[in-house]
């Protein structure tokens, strides 16, 4: 319940107009504070959701890649430099992102992920390091502004964001193959 | 029982069905690769459309169906050891063909001919010669056959972390460190595999980039990327790639040598010490192929230099010299299955010295991109890892049915030899001659190799054909077995 | 001449591999046991390897002394001419094509659509020197001409369809 209601709680934060504005306004905050958020705010309150319709949920999204598949499309619709621009430009977007991440990103999420076998997490996974890598490469490369909203300098700033998270992925992942996960021993 | 048999049945089928699939494609593609030394050689008129369409197909052809034939043979002996998930590997089968029907349709229907190494910008700039649907139909083709390969070492990670705890104590790191025993060091296969999940993992996500990176150039040429990086990216990709094929196939060599010869093949701490060398540099001297772009950091360059000398330590030292001395005085019983596997090792150790030769610095510089790399990877691939690939198909017809060798086999394994031998050298001789490679002519003084060469491609693939054919054999005995009443009662 | 010696080393290594194999194919069947095998073996080996080694590093050490990369240190008065060479689809667009014997030039490589290969051929068509003619980068070649004659410019590296008719002439006087 505690997790819900915080789920809830940022919800209402994110919208409250001044918090909505700033992080718009900056578009390393944009893409990787808000939205982001919104994708936990739905993964906190999912909780509820899916333990009221278990039944929706085992029988639609049975072993988890329903729900998966579903969350790579809008994440990678979210990725687009173009769909920022349009969030802020057309108000549906913008409504979209607001209910689209919560709701068809975040709750799915949850529900999958711990439906999902290793070898399906580690795809998953794997899939978001080269995308991260390419959008860091997009963003800090092209020569030109590819936003209407955002300036040249903020591209760059949202590239090595994401350098910086795609350097922490394989690091993770360096790690945790590295290291011991025998069920035998110790 | 009858579950362990009918189980054991068909995990074969699926690495049968992996083999056949990469002996017809392999088969295949060398008639490609006859008619462009023919049409250099001239002695075929042949399009320069048609023949970069060969090239292309050529190329990508015999590095995915090699991939994948190897890949049967690592899941093949893997399987042995650890719990790999059958589905899976149909998937990667399943996605590969997918892919290998859209490249083919890129190329042949939509005139698409990048070579399969796609160098940026090089799928959307094309001189008009093919459009946004051919690049498109290539490029995803191949990302998709890239998923299959993905899932497909994804799972062999997985598996080995459940056995083994980690990717480190599959390298053998603890027995290296001196915290366990030789005796308890894990088998070569799993070091083997280990190696090829880690480089080829690394392989694909850098290929995905780059893949998607042409994508979207293709669609949108607005957007466009930094070439260098994507050079980078594309030979770290394609190198380590097709360099990983031979590290899957030489589980075969450990594994049927030792039978044959009744001596253990134990990995040891140099043996385990040779794996991790190979797989750090397998990683990473992706930059020879780059010695000619001098606005590279020259360190990187030198490394390139030193590093692809060092990573011909751990062949030369351990394994060739290994298989020398488990077949030395050993009365082993020569077959095709034992002739072909012997004949790999010294087709990967004779392979490897244009390489090494063609990695010095100052020699690169007057022999890249001339015909002397290709004599380098036909002798290392065909007579090293295709050779792997084809001597486990004997092992398994003879392992799994009772269809008999015959004369024909011998003549053919001859024919192989002296084939691949007289192609190889007839690239070396070109490349000693300065003729370049992927070129769709040749002046007339560059021909006679080519001639030649292609005669040696039509023994090759003749006797291919009889390597084939007894496989084919095998596969419909194996089939009346299976159809008898006795098998029908154990399944 | 550097594609002579290439040759004649792998040449000489191809063929003494050779020798080792069907020497080891022709003992092959002889029945001896393993122990003893190994035990000599492993230590030849360490011999052996410690030789490949030391010999890898002279090699390296020696071919590492003059790179192509590194600029010529021209004479006090002597000042190289300079190219500037531009690769497009499907042709050589140089700022200089004659020259004469002796002359230290410099070519400064790069393209403007896809990668080429800029290689410099003789008129025996053996290759002399090479770089890669890439778009946004500009690599150097460091040459003098010391014959006279007619040179060509091939396309070293895959472009398109008309990547084999590629060809520029240089004159050297």
């Amino acid at each position: 319940m505690k997790q819900t209601i915080s789920g809830v709680v940022l919800f209402c934060i994110l919208l409250i107009p001044p918090v909505r504005t700033y992080m718009e306004s900056i578009m390393i905050l944009h893409m990787l504070v808000q939205l982001p958020l919104l994708i936990l705010a739905g993964w906190l309150a999912g909780k509820v959701v899916i333990q009221k319709f278990s039944r929706f949920f085992a029988k639609y999204n049975e072993n988890g890649v329903p729900g998966i598949t579903l969350v790579i499309i809008i994440t990678m619709y979210w990725m687009l430099p173009r769909a920022m621009d349009e969030a802020l430009t057309f108000y549906h977007v913008e409504l979209f992102k607001f209910l689209g991440l919560p709701f068809l990103v975040g709750i799915p999420l949850r529900d999958s992920w711990h439906k999902l076998k290793a070898v399906g997490k580690s795809f998953v996974y794997l899939n978001y390091l080269p995308m991260f890598g390419l959008m860091a490469w997009l963003y800090i490369d092209t020569p030109i502004q590819i936003c209407n909203n955002y300036l040249e300098v903020q591209q760059k700033v949202l590239g090595w964001g994401f350098l910086i998270i795609t350097a922490f992925m394989v690091l993770y992942i360096i790690q945790f193959v590295f290291t011991d996960h025998s069920e035998q021993e110790s | 029982m009858s579950a362990v048999i009918s189980e054991k049945k068909s995990r074969n089928n699926l690495v049968v069905s992996y083999l056949t699939v990469g002996g017809i494609i392999i088969l295949a593609m060398m008639v490609f690769g006859v008619l462009m030394l023919l049409a250099q050689g001239g002695s075929l008129n042949l399009s320069p459309a048609a023949f970069y369409q060969f090239l292309t197909i050529h190329g990508t052809g015999m590095v995915g169906a090699a991939a994948l034939a190897a890949a049967g043979v690592m899941w093949y002996f893997l399987s042995k050891y650890v719990e790999l998930s059958k589905k899976i590997a149909q998937v990667n089968l399943a996605l590969f063909l997918i892919g290998v029907v859209m490249v083919i349709i890129g190329v042949f229907s939509f005139e698409y001919a990048s070579a399969w190494t796609f160098l940026y910008p090089l799928p959307a700039i094309s001189a008009n010669a093919w459009g946004v649907t051919g690049a498109l139909l290539y490029l995803f083709g191949m990302l998709i056959l890239g998923i299959g390969f993905l899932l497909f070492y994804l799972d062999t990670g997985r598996a080995i972390i459940k056995k083994y705890g980690s990717l480190a104590k599959g390298l053998g790191w603890d027995v290296i460190s001196g915290k366990k025993a030789e005796k308890d060091a894990p088998s070569s296969t799993i070091v083997a595999s280990t190696m090829v999940t880690i480089v080829n993992i690394t392989a694909l996500t850098a290929g995905a980039i780059v893949l998607i990176m042409n994508i979207i150039n293709v669609i949108n040429p607005a957007f466009t990327f930094d070439p260098l990086l994507a050079k980078n990216l594309t030979f770290a990709f394609g190198h380590i790639f097709a360099n990983s094929i031979i590290y899957m196939a030489v589980i075969a060599v450990y594994e049927i040598l030792s039978k044959y010869t009744n001596r253990p093949w134990k990995a040891n701490k140099p043996f385990l010490i040779a794996w991790t060398m190979s797989t750090a540099f397998t990683l990473v001297i992706y930059t020879h192929h780059m010695l000619m772009d001098s606005v590279m950091p020259k360190w990187m360059l030198i490394m390139g230099q030193v590093l692809s000398y060092a990573n011909g330590l751990p062949v030369l030292v351990i394994t060739a010299y290994g298989a020398l001395m488990i077949v030395y005085k050993s009365g082993i019983k020569w077959d095709m299955g034992s002739g072909l596997i012997f004949l790999s090792m010294f087709g990967w150790v004779v392979g490897v010295v244009p390489a090494i030769v063609d990695a010095t610095i100052v020699v690169n510089h007057v022999m890249h991109n001339t015909k002397w790399v290709p004599g380098h990877f036909h002798m290392y691939m065909a007579l090293g890892a295709c050779a792997m690939i084809f001597g486990f198909m004997y092992y398994l017809a003879k392992e799994d049915s009772n269809v008999e060798e015959q004369i024909f086999d011998k003549i053919a394994f001859l024919g192989y030899t002296l084939g691949i031998l007289g192609l190889s050298g007839s690239f070396l001789v070109s490349g000693a001659l300065s003729t370049p490679r992927r070129w769709a002519t040749h002046f007339p003084e560059w021909m006679a190799p080519a001639n030649f060469g292609a005669a040696a491609g039509v023994l090759t693939a003749l006797s291919l054909t009889m390597f084939v054919v007894h496989f084919i054999r095998y596969l419909s005995n194996r089939n009346k077995v299976e159809m008898s009443p006795e098998s029908k009662k154990l399944a | 001449m550097v594609q002579m010696v290439a040759s004649i080393v792998s040449l000489f290594f191809m063929s003494v591999i050779t020798a080792i194999f069907v020497f080891v194919a022709a003992k092959s069947q002889e029945r001896r046991e393993y122990k003893p095998i190994k035990k000599k073996w492993y230590k030849a080996r360490t011999f052996y390897g410690v030789t490949l080694v030391i010999a890898m590093l002279v090699v390296t050490i020696y071919t590492l002394r003059e790179l192509p990369y590194d600029q010529p240190v021209y004479g006090a008065e002597t000042e190289p001419t300079i190219v500037d060479v531009e690769a497009v689809q499907f042709g050589w667009i140089m700022s200089e094509t004659e020259f004469s014997v002796g002359e230290p030039i410099e070519f400064h490589v790069t393209s403007s659509d896809v990668t080429h290969g800029f290689g410099i051929y003789d008129k025996d068509k053996n290759l002399l020197a090479q770089t890669q003619a890439m778009p946004e980068y500009t690599n150097e070649v460091y040459i003098t001409f010391d014959k006279p004659g007619t040179y060509e410019i091939l396309c070293l590296e895959y472009c398109g369809l008309a990547h084999h008719a590629m060809i520029g002439k240089i004159e050297v006087k």
